[in-house]
């Protein structure tokens, strides 16, 4: 659009020059001027194809590569001079122009004044040999000057004195953004790349670029001395799955970046969720969200660790341990503003606990049943179940008949092959039926306690009717036992010798 | 009996009671029932001050029996629950010293029911008492904690715990006992203060919607409302605490019903009524009727087109 209306401008301008040069000028003139008019317009066209926004303004290890340094230096001085000097106009964004380190450093004048002298490969001394799988585009076309002094007697002097100058005086317009990782602030760039050779790629100084970075940040290692968010510990069992099939690159970047910890994103979620689609899903749009993965500070670094833990799921601590660490006090719920039960205090009191909990490392404790990342179900839940203490029969679709069997409600009478559905019977009388089969069916939670109990079966010592604590006053017998709850007088079941409890 | 065996009791009567002349309660003094006590509860809490020089037993005769209260020498006070009947009881309560009776008591106490038309209306003399105030409080407390010792919102685990127990247990010894009564949450329903620490709201069905909300919402929104349940009397049929009877209606249904609805038990209409509830015993007024409130009218369950005759 822009493009047409500078053309029909142009088409105006030559119209109006026409007719006032028909005006002044005689025949000849006229077109002698034509045709030099025309040919200015031609040539501006021309260059504004070359337009600065249309330049690529950082100079790749690639394009570095393609650069004929055969022709060495005059060749490349002029190539890269010429990249130069469209760079030279603007600063890359972001930074001001004084940053670019490129800018501070002229040297061209030196590498003119020198004579190309190649080294050739039988003359590189020995440390050199064998020669590696990769090597640095000077080493390998022998022009060890542009970084060497060559009329020095110091051999393998510089021609600066800070070995970043040398480096980017090709390699430039980089490592400027909000975070620099320390050795390129410390314009250490050999802590980490061979200036000649390498077996990896990027030159590296280590076998890998995992283990280059764990050279320096392995919590293990002796130099662990600062900050300790610094280092990590990839010997533990459960190690990211990026790090392990491809490199600490995935997430972080190597010389800077525009988030905390050389982190590509924002290392609170955007991160994660770039590849955990799913529980992005989860997260953003469930209808009950965990307060601790959504309005905490630290998101889902609150319970995970980014790099390699003991623990499943890249967990902290163990899966109780983890919820533990902030369900130890009574936290305030975001689905109805309410007070969440200090659990941790809960699970000390009450011995006995839902196996889940108990046998962490087979059932995966608190998020057997809830999701730590959100759920469409109240209290995070998996799946339904129900608040209430009353629940008819029909609509007990509960969550909790995914491990216990949905006859230890349905079925009225207990055969004694089926003896191992439940315990609570008097005789041959399901007394789970009795107390749930009903217009005013009791629900699971009326006398279990989902969590911890001191007593067996999950039993209850208060259930909650209409906000008053009824003691259920269960005492449990070798083959039976005795409730006095609020809702009847102490009736005894004995599952040999039944007491005759029906309807 | 011989004579002179009865000439000496004579004697040793006259001879106490002429000490007695000086002042009068020196044997026993009774602190509750007060002189013609109105109550509705069915059950009676005897509380009396007796002097342990001149009286050795203590026997209370009610309409329902003789009961012995056991002389505690280490209490002030001496205290025995007993069941009354409705309507007129007189409560007398007789002090003895060597097996000779040295003071005699009486105290009238009429148990007044809503149920029955006889009970429904209780003589003039009679009028309701307040037991619970600072003085009376003060005469137990030697023996009995007399603060509220529950905590709100959490049952007794052991109920025999509850301050209110030691004198009130009996209320609650039925079949069916009301779950904030037999785990002694007295004070949900009996919060209120005025001539008593611990009396219940009136109309008391304020309480009573508090837990059973449900209840309320369903019947409010129906058409026709029966008329206890509009005046909020719910304890007209229902014994908050407990009763030999579910749903702990004071009597067994029918006798409620009909204890108002007296016009039903007439001999005319027992013969009208045989065309349903002659037929089999087990059919009540509620088999057809719901008590409280309902879309029908004559609070019938389901609408009928055939009126029974």
């Amino acid at each position: 659009m822009k493009k047409n209306i500078s053309k029909l401008l142009i088409l105006l301008l030559i119209l109006g020059g026409a007719v006032y040069m028909f005006q002044t000028y005689s025949i000849g003139e006229k077109l002698g001027r034509l045709v030099v008019i025309m040919g200015n317009i031609a040539h501006s066209l021309q260059n504004a194809k070359h337009a600065y926004e249309d330049v690529d303004i950082s100079i790749s290890d690639d394009e570095l590569r393609d650069i004929n340094i055969s022709k060495i230096s005059r060749e490349m001085k002029s190539s890269l001079d010429k990249k130069r000097e469209l760079i030279a106009p603007k600063a890359p964004i972001g930074i001001k122009a004084d940053e670019v380190r490129a800018e501070e450093m002229p040297h061209h004048n030196k590498l003119e004044a020198k004579e190309a002298k190649i080294v050739k490969l039988e003359d590189l001394p020995e440390k050199f040999k064998p020669l590696k799988k990769y090597l640095h585009e000077p080493f390998r076309m022998g022009a060890c000057q542009i970084c060497h002094d060559s009329n020095s007697k110091n051999p393998g002097a510089l021609i600066q004195k800070e070995i970043q100058d040398i480096c980017y005086e090709c390699h430039k317009t980089r490592y400027t953004k909000e975070f620099d990782h320390a050795p390129v602030k410390d314009g250490k760039c050999t802590d980490c790349h061979d200036p000649h050779q390498s077996n990896v790629k990027m030159l590296l100084k280590s076998d890998s670029i995992n283990n280059l970075c764990m050279s320096c940040h392995d919590r293990k290692s002796t130099s662990a001395t600062k900050a300790k968010k610094l280092f990590v510990d990839m010997s533990l069992e459960t190690k990211h799955k990026p790090i392990v099939e491809k490199s600490c690159l995935e997430c972080h970047e190597a010389h800077t970046a525009n988030h905390k910890s050389l982190l590509k994103l924002d290392a609170k979620m955007d991160l994660c969720l770039n590849c955990h689609d799913d529980e992005k899903e989860k997260i953003t749009h469930s209808k009950f969200k965990h307060g601790g993965v959504n309005t905490s500070q630290k998101r889902c670094l609150e319970c995970h660790d980014p790099h390699a833990t003991k623990h499943k799921k890249l967990l902290k601590k163990d899966p109780v341990a983890t919820c533990l660490s902030c369900h130890d006090k009574e936290v305030k719920s975001d689905e109805d503003g309410g007070m969440l039960m200090n659990m941790k205090k809960h699970l000390d009191e009450n011995p006995n606990w839902h196996k889940p909990i108990k046998d962490v490392k087979k059932e995966g404790g608190c998020s057997a049943c809830h999701d730590p990342h959100g759920s469409d179900n109240f209290s995070i839940l998996r799946k339904s179940f129900t608040k209430n203490f009353y629940a008819e029969l029909e609509n007990k679709d509960f969550f909790c008949f995914k491990c216990h069997t949905e006859k230890k409600i349905t079925k009225q009478f207990i055969t004694p092959q089926e003896n191992n559905i439940t315990a609570f019977r008097d005789g041959n009388v399901n007394l789970h039926y009795l107390h749930v089969n009903d217009r005013k069916g009791r629900s699971c939670r009326a006398c279990h306690d989902e969590h911890a109990s001191k007593y067996n079966h999950l039993i209850r010592d208060y259930t909650d009717f209409n906000g008053v604590k009824f003691p259920l006053r269960f005492i449990e017998t070798a083959e039976g036992g005795s409730c006095a709850p609020a809702c009847h007088k102490k009736f005894e079941y004995d599952r040999v010798n039944p007491k005759g409890i029906s309807k | 009996m011989r004579l002179s065996h009865l000439y000496l009791r004579a004697v040793i009567f006259l001879f106490i009671s002429s000490a007695n002349l000086v002042s009068e309660d020196k044997f026993i003094e009774v602190l509750t029932p007060q002189e013609n006590r109105l109550q509705t509860e069915l059950t009676l809490n005897v509380v009396v001050k007796a002097d342990k020089k001149s009286v050795d037993a203590i026997k209370i005769a009610s309409p329902l029996g003789v009961i012995d209260i056991n002389l505690d020498n280490s209490r002030e006070m001496q205290c025995k629950n007993i069941s009354l009947r409705l309507g007129e009881n007189r409560v007398v309560i007789r002090s003895y010293k060597n097996k000779i009776l040295v003071d005699e008591k009486t105290r009238d106490v009429y148990v007044a029911s809503q149920l029955y038309h006889q009970f429904k209306y209780p003589p003039q003399k009679y009028s309701k008492s307040y037991f619970h105030n600072d003085t009376n409080e003060k005469s137990c407390a030697s023996c009995h904690n007399m603060s509220v010792n529950e905590v709100k919102g959490v049952a007794f685990v052991d109920v025999t715990k509850s301050n209110c127990y030691s004198c009130h247990k009996n209320i609650t010894k039925e079949k069916y006992a009301h779950a904030p009564a037999a785990n002694w949450l007295c004070t949900s329903c009996h919060d209120k203060k005025n001539q008593s620490k611990y009396l219940t709201q009136e109309p008391v069905n304020g309480s009573c919607f508090e837990c059973h909300e449900e209840n309320q919402e369903l019947w409010s929104a129906a058409k026709y409302h029966h008329e206890p349940l509009d005046s909020g009397d719910c304890s007209r049929c229902h014994n908050p605490h407990a009763s030999p009877y579910a749903m702990f209606i004071r009597k067994e249904v029918n006798e409620i019903c009909l204890g108002c609805h007296k016009e039903q038990n007439s001999r005319a209409r027992e013969k009208e009524r045989s065309g349903c509830m002659g037929v089999d015993e087990s059919q009540k007024c509620t088999s057809c009727h719901t008590p409280h409130a309902s879309n029908q009218p004559f609070f019938l369950k389901k609408m009928v087109n055939k009126v029974i005759k």
